[in-house]
């Protein structure tokens, strides 16, 4: 037997024990354990003792806790949600009232200086597009030069506009970059040479066709 | 009309934003829940706290509430959660421990004289003794005790909220009241 088993372990009462100090014994079972506490000395001292455990207990309830009052549990999921969004709410509203007058100022500022803008541009379009030709880049220009620098005669400004470009772009050019920039501005500045001489040359020949048909007309009416 | 619901049908309508349906749940249940950490905590405020919590859990969890469960079983483990997280926290904070034992000790010294008809004195440090051995009780069977004794639940409704044999919660709550008896004998031979 284990030290501090007593008689009430060797019955195996405790369960039916503790029901009876609970008042939550069987009736089946009530009649049978009080026959038994009535004859078995051990087991009501057990039963005593428990009883007078429990009574502690309940007096130490009542004592300490029974004269509390509940508290009274606020509905604070509803409120809490509530006050988040009215709390959120109330800022954004205090935020426009404080900024209200900065903000229309500020609005009203912007599209003054907006107006102001256009009217710039309106009245002085052509800077505006020279400043967008500068801004473009001169990969594209020079690499249309380079894949076709003898445009057909038909447009031959095109050429030489591009070309003169090239030509004034060529200060913009990065120091280290220069010998490139030296090298394309060559091959522009040859472009628009020879583009220069086959126009001479285009005016030479068709001056030189009048000239013809002259002597052919004098032939004609001197003949 | 709330008051002929069942906690489940309550449950039912809380879930679909019914607020008044919550707070009969509350209702119904605040008085055993606060009971129940006013047994574990042994601290009014800290009880009240508890308490609060724990509708307050419960209302943000109800749409995980599963129907497998009875509500008071369900709102009784919530408590319990809350009320280890207050231990815990008083463990983190031993200054709280000493305000605890002068305000229980403050709280039991101011039981009326007329509800100590056998002497003021000898009766409050008997009360004071019960509550240092409930505490020192381990938890499981602290537990079953606060259940049956504060929150006046039957062996089998222990037995359903705990999830566990009804035979154990027998055995738990008479292993409980043998240690406890062992430690008020004690503390009588320190008063004596």
């Amino acid at each position: 037997m284990r030290p501090g088993m007593d008689k009430m372990e060797k019955c195996n009462r405790k369960i039916e024990m503790v029901e009876l100090v609970y008042d939550e014994a069987d009736g089946v079972y009530l009649a049978e354990l009080r026959s038994h506490l009535s004859s078995c000395a051990e087991c009501s001292n057990e039963f005593s003792s428990l009883f007078a455990t429990r009574t502690n207990i309940v007096e130490f309830r009542k004592d300490v806790f029974e004269s509390l009052e509940t508290p009274v549990i606020a509905f604070p999921p509803a409120d809490i949600s509530e006050n988040i969004s009215k709390s959120i709410w109330g800022w954004l509203d205090g935020l426009r009232y404080a900024f209200a007058v900065k903000l229309s100022f500020a609005g009203i500022l912007l599209a003054v200086l907006a107006g102001l803008y256009g009217l710039i541009y309106l009245e002085r379009p052509d800077e505006v597009q020279v400043a967008s030709n500068t801004a473009a880049p001169l990969s594209i220009d020079s690499a249309q030069v380079e894949k076709d620098p003898f445009p057909p005669l038909s447009d031959p400004l095109t050429v030489s506009k591009d070309a003169v470009n090239i030509a004034e772009r060529e200060p913009e050019i990065p120091r280290r970059n220069r010998g490139v920039g030296t090298a394309k501005s060559k091959k522009a500045a040859a472009a628009v040479k020879s583009a220069d001489r086959r126009n001479e040359n285009q005016l030479t020949d068709d001056f030189a066709d009048d000239s013809l048909r002259l002597a052919d007309l004098l032939e004609q009416i001197g003949g | 009309m709330l008051r002929n619901k069942t906690d489940e049908e309550l449950v039912e309508l809380a879930v679909s934003h019914d607020t008044d349906a919550f707070g009969e749940i509350v209702r119904r249940w605040e008085r055993k829940i606060f009971a129940l950490c006013f047994g574990m905590l042994s601290r009014e405020d800290d009880a009240r706290d508890a308490s609060q919590e724990t509708f307050i859990a419960a209302y943000r969890n109800i749409g995980s509430f599963r129907g497998d469960a009875k509500v008071s079983s369900w709102l009784h483990r919530i408590a319990v959660n809350q009320c280890l997280t207050i231990m815990r926290r008083r463990k983190a904070r031993p200054e709280d421990l000493i305000d605890e034992e002068q305000m229980a000790s403050d709280r039991v010294f101011s039981v009326p004289i007329e509800k100590a008809p056998g002497g003021l004195a000898e009766r409050n440090e008997r009360i004071e003794a019960v509550r240092r051995a409930v505490n020192s009780l381990p938890f499981e069977l602290k537990e079953v005790v606060i259940m049956k004794e504060f929150e006046e639940m039957t062996f089998q409704e222990i037995s359903e909220t705990l999830s566990i044999p009804l035979s154990t919660v027998k055995s738990r709550v008479y292993t409980a009241l043998r240690q406890l008896r062992s430690k008020l004998e004690k503390s009588e031979l320190e008063i004596i």
